[in-house]
């Protein structure tokens, strides 16, 4: 269909939402253009067109509160939703969502084990394996610690809030040991308290 | 031949019996109009903004050459001519509608400086009322054709990248924007003047 073979209304309006798009081909954009030049409708569409893409675009990224990328990153994940409007995409960090999925696999395993062992059980691997996540934990601190006070004397108010997070092989680990602490052990006795 | 032209403009100012309010106030009346359309030309903020400018001070300095009925095509075809002469004079950095309604929500003055677009609600392309429709009107939707619309306007994505990814036929996407921006545009009845 050329240009000017558009002569209703939606037919119109549809050339030129392919135009504001960049969807015509150079040809095709520059006869619509030489249609602008004497065609008042034209105009209009052109305006309409621009006006209900606006808006789309405003209400989507109200909707979505956030970059497009990430929404065709967490389906790539997930798989196609049936229905893109019903799925509830949470913004966070690639980081924190790649260790939210493996604490959620950790946990499923973990309710498993949680029925085939008794509580009492796990109620003292739990106190045991807790110290080694807060050694580490606190090892990690103390590293930050360290670095902020050499930070504290060059540029330390530029330091970006990212520095603060805990650092993936720590989420790693921290989350193995939460899976690990579910598991009955024969291991030597552990380091307790009391 | 476009009116408002650069030749035209001495045989404007000989005349000298325009009064350039008169050629401001019709141009506020259409503004919020010319925008759109010129963002539709050259999907840059900036370059709209300036082509806008430029539209402005045509209808203040030549606004006698339009005869009444006639003045919003004689603005649209003023405004043309200066989008097209931008366009070929800078590589337009074109911009996605995401962007483009990113920025439509910052501030923005209307040619002169004298009136921002909050103190001229009709000089705004996006209103809340509209933005509020379209979101009904975009629920209503059927769920594949509510995906395309994301996937083109939101995503930037052409159509024959949407129709690999969905793994449908180039056609089969075009017709389900086409319907779908019908709908929208039926819904939006207000857009229609």
């Amino acid at each position: 269909m050329t240009p000017h073979e558009a002569t209703s209304r939606n037919d119109l309006d549809w050339l030129a939402f392919c135009y504001v798009t960049g969807e015509l081909s150079a040809v095709e954009a520059t006869a619509f253009e030489e249609r602008l030049t004497t065609d008042d409708g034209a105009c209009e569409a052109v305006a309409r067109a621009t006006e209900l893409n606006l808006t789309i675009a405003a209400v989507m990224t109200r909707s979505s509160g956030g970059s497009p990328e990430f929404d065709t990153e967490l389906i790539a994940v997930v798989g196609e939703p049936p229905v893109l409007r019903s799925v509830d995409v949470t913004i966070l960090p690639s980081r924190w969502t790649s260790a939210a999925l493996t604490f959620i696999a950790a946990s499923a395993i973990a309710a498993t084990m949680i029925v085939a062992v008794g509580s009492s059980v796990l109620t003292g691997h739990k106190v045991a394996k807790r110290d080694g996540t807060d050694r580490l934990v606190a090892a990690w601190a103390q590293g930050e610690a360290v670095r902020n006070q050499a930070d504290d004397d060059s540029d330390a108010l530029d330091r970006d809030d990212d520095d603060l997070d805990p650092p993936d092989w720590m989420l790693a680990a921290v989350t193995s040991e939460e899976q690990a602490e579910l598991l009955p052990s024969d291991d030597t006795p552990e380091v307790r308290e009391n | 031949m476009i009116r408002g032209t650069d030749g035209e403009r001495s045989l404007a100012h000989s005349e000298d019996q325009f009064d350039p309010a008169e050629g401001s106030a019709w141009f506020a009346e259409f503004v919020g109009e010319l925008r759109s359309f010129l963002l539709g030309v050259l999907r840059n903020d900036d370059l709209a903004g300036e082509a806008l400018q430029a539209t402005w001070v045509k209808a203040v300095e030549q606004g006698d050459s339009a005869r009444t009925e006639t003045r919003k095509g004689w603005l649209f075809r003023v405004a043309l001519n200066e989008a097209l002469t931008l366009k070929r004079r800078a590589k337009v950095q074109e911009r996605s509608f995401r962007e483009l309604a990113q920025q439509d929500g910052r501030r923005h003055e209307s040619p002169g400086g004298s009136m921002t677009r909050n103190e001229s609600p009709e000089g705004f392309v996006l209103q809340a009322e509209t933005i509020e429709q379209v979101r009904l009107a975009l629920n209503d939707l059927p769920s594949e054709q509510s995906y395309v619309v994301r996937m083109r306007i939101y995503e930037n994505k052409t159509f024959a990248v949407i129709a690999d990814e969905l793994k449908v036929p180039l056609g089969t996407v075009l017709t389900r924007m086409r319907l779908a921006m019908q709908k929208l545009q039926q819904r939006l009845g207000h857009f229609e003047n």
